[in-house]
């Protein structure tokens, strides 16, 4: 299953929703999304009641609490919006009271976490989607339809640069510490990057991973990784610079070079790739989707799977095979030389590729 | 000396602080606090393992913690916006170290504290600025509020001067020209031989860090320049060279002077560059009503077609730029022992590798 389309209805029960953690995802992406799907959650859980009572005083929802454990019985479902590191243990607490979820990305912060969250959402026979919603873009659904379709031949290399200048609002630093976000960029951004890149090419290993942590959070890195092929792939995440936020994709029968985040094709060789089309999509005329549109498909697409006893589009098996990428960069990270970080001992080896 | 060493950094997520904040924990082994007012600006700081304390720095209760414990506390927050903020902050911060017993109190000030010379050396017994200029004024009375709590109280205060500091991360010497020369044409002084008394990031660190160290340096102000002055055409040159872009226009300088005053002569810059039109307020929101109205596509081609937009300094600008005045750092060498190590080449090929990876 490929296209989740706008406007669909949506059969059987509408399930009642909890949002766990009430930040600025929760505010800015996931209340408007439901708002759109005329949804309405029945309770807002946060450590911080104030947060979670103005949030729902503002959206007229009629609960807010610091703790969901004594209220199970109020909601079939949950959208968890927490601090990364507390994601395994609400997951499985959660999953354990036979609650559907819908986790923000990642899922976890190791495969282990991971395994265990799937392991008791199969045996509760609970609905486990991840929030990993640029598989909802058009583009990145025409990509991987190119690939599958081996339009571009073989695959030859791929280069993703992906970086703006952090402006995510934030009401605590838990994402900038290492024990409560679990990493910097890579597991932040890059949930999304590696996530579409473990879709679109399936078979994708680690050869080399910088970064320019110092005992903390990485805010810039880079990764040279492997096709099955032998083909090379280079990926760049940044939250320090503006990089150019797409993806170029080389095979032997063409190029395509598409945004990470938007509905572009900035370029096709040969042209006719833009023909390509992907059941109403054309790559030459691709609808406009902002983020609240991919939110909005996101919730549709996990309450369809709810209430239609369905998998959902982006499962928690699909992320852990990014988790598992990020995991392996850990371990094998390598600092980034930055020549004017220590100049008297840099050997100005060369940045990017 | 620092190692070990609680130490607090105030403007931590900014140029000059953000660097400060590298070399004390890479170089030093000091262990860092910063007090930071936005979480989303401190990426930079959070490749540490260090602790950040949110808050303001006219809040006491937040400043009252963040120096707690601190041996050394180093000043580096400006608001460009808020001039009572600054003083308020100074005053709130420096009351703190008394409370608290820091054993020191760097402060990063500014050459722009003095009226420089049009010609000669300048150094730490030239003449305070004149008022007019918001920023200099401003950082001018934080330093005089700072020494006043040293002179009365004993506040263990150190005063850093920099010059024009540039180097990776930095704003007004770096990317500001480098964004000026992508997309404007800049215009200088064909004539004049003014000096950029220029310094390189890690030199102004390097000073800091030895204004903590030196107990001679309390109370003292230090001013710091890089070892030679270059011509100020040879410092915008020099990022000409990085970008591989050709946007100084060199103007005659008595004819900018002119400019800047008489209103036949603005009709003259208008002229040349009709695009300063868009200054005026009125003209500036009916330019923004058609620029929504037509496509990005039209958009882009006109501003392809047209020449980019002269940017002529204004007077405070020119009189730096035609200032002949070297800077000396002989106090600095005297009593802290600072010999600047990044000569105008070493420094720039720092930069250059910065705006390359920066994509500035």
């Amino acid at each position: 299953m490929l296209a989740h389309q706008n406007g669909q209805t949506m059969n059987g029960s509408i399930p009642r929703i909890a949002i766990i953690g009430c930040g600025a995802v929760t505010e800015l992406r996931h209340l408007p999304a439901l708002a759109a799907l005329k949804i309405k959650p029945v309770i807002l859980v946060d450590v911080n009641l104030d947060r979670a009572r103005a949030l729902a005083e503002s959206h007229n929802i009629a609960t807010a609490s610091v703790d969901y454990r004594s209220r199970t019985a109020e909601f079939d479902a949950a959208i968890l919006a927490l601090p990364h590191h507390l994601h395994a243990e609400f997951c499985l607490d959660l999953l354990d009271r036979g609650i559907h979820l819908l986790v923000e990305k990642p899922l976890a912060l190791t495969t282990l976490e991971c395994d265990a969250i799937i392991d008791q959402a199969r045996k509760k026979n609970a609905i486990l989607a991840v929030g990993l919603m640029r598989r909802f873009l058009h583009v990145s659904q025409w990509v991987k339809s190119i690939l599958d379709s081996k339009l571009l031949g073989s695959i030859q290399s791929f280069d993703i640069r992906e970086g703006s200048i952090y402006s995510w609002p934030m009401a605590s630093n838990a994402f900038l510490c290492k024990s409560s976000a679990g990493g910097g960029v890579l597991i932040d951004t890059g949930a999304h990057t590696l996530d579409l890149i473990n879709w679109w090419f399936r078979d994708v290993t680690l050869d080399r991973y910088y970064d320019d942590s110092y005992g903390g959070v990485e805010a810039d890195c880079q990764l040279h990784l492997k096709l099955s092929n032998g083909a090379d792939g280079f990926v760049e995440l940044s939250r320090t610079r503006r990089l150019r936020g797409t993806a170029i994709i080389n095979g032997d029968k063409g190029k395509i070079e598409v945004s990470l985040s938007r509905n572009q094709i900035v370029s096709a060789e040969p042209k006719d790739f833009l023909r390509h089309e992907l059941g109403q999509i054309s790559g030459s005329q691709m609808p406009v989707q902002d983020f609240n549109d991919l939110f909005v498909l996101q919730i549709q697409d996990w309450v369809r799977a709810i209430t239609a006893r369905q998998a959902p589009f982006v499962p928690g098996a699909e992320a852990r095979r990014s988790i598992a990428l990020i995991e392996t960069c850990y371990q094998q990270r390598r600092t980034l030389d930055l020549p004017w970080l220590r100049p008297a001992m840099s050997n100005a080896v060369a940045l990017g590729k | 000396m620092l190692r070990n060493k609680k130490v607090l950094v105030t403007g931590g997520s900014g140029f000059i602080g953000g660097r400060l904040v590298e070399k004390l924990i890479l170089e030093e082994g000091a262990e860092v606090r910063a007090l930071v007012r936005n979480f989303s600006t401190a990426v930079r700081l959070a490749r540490f393992d260090l602790s950040m304390i949110r808050g303001e720095i006219v809040d006491c209760a937040t400043v009252e913690e963040a120096v707690k414990d601190c041996d050394t506390v180093f000043h580096c927050a400006y608001d460009f916006r808020d001039a009572e903020k600054n003083l308020q902050g100074a005053r709130v911060l420096g009351e703190a170290c008394l409370r608290a017993g820091v054993r020191r109190l760097v402060h990063v000030s500014t050459v722009a504290v003095y009226e420089a010379p049009l010609t000669g050396d300048m150094d730490e017994h030239a003449p305070a600025a004149k008022a007019g200029w918001e920023y200099a004024n401003n950082k001018l009375a934080v330093e005089q509020l700072l020494l006043q709590l040293h002179a009365e109280y004993g506040l263990p205060l150190v005063v850093i001067q920099p010059t024009i500091v540039f180097g990776p991360f930095g704003g007004a010497w770096t990317i500001t020209p480098v964004k000026r020369l992508r997309n404007e044409r800049l215009v200088l002084p064909r004539e004049t031989k003014g000096l950029c008394n220029f310094v390189y990031i890690d030199d102004v660190v390097e000073a800091m860090i030895l204004a903590a160290k030196k107990d001679q340096a309390v109370g003292e102000r230090f001013l710091i320049s890089g070892p030679t002055p270059v011509t100020w055409t040879e410092f915008y040159r020099a990022y000409e060279r990085i970008l591989n872009v050709s946007s100084i226009v060199l103007m005659d300088a008595g004819e900018l002077e002119k400019s800047l005053g008489g209103r036949g002569s603005k009709i003259k810059m208008l002229r040349r560059d009709p695009r300063r039109l868009l200054q005026i307020e009125p003209v500036h929101n009916i330019y923004r009503l058609v620029r929504d109205l037509i496509g990005k596509d039209i958009r882009a081609r006109a501003r392809k077609a047209l020449p980019s937009p002269l940017n002529v300094p204004d007077s405070q600008r020119l009189s730096l730029l035609r200032a002949e005045s070297q800077v000396k750092s002989d106090k600095a060498r005297r009593i802290l022992g600072y010999e600047p190590a990044f000569d105008f080449e070493r420094g720039m090929k720092l930069t250059a590798e910065y705006i390359a990876w920066a994509n500035l």
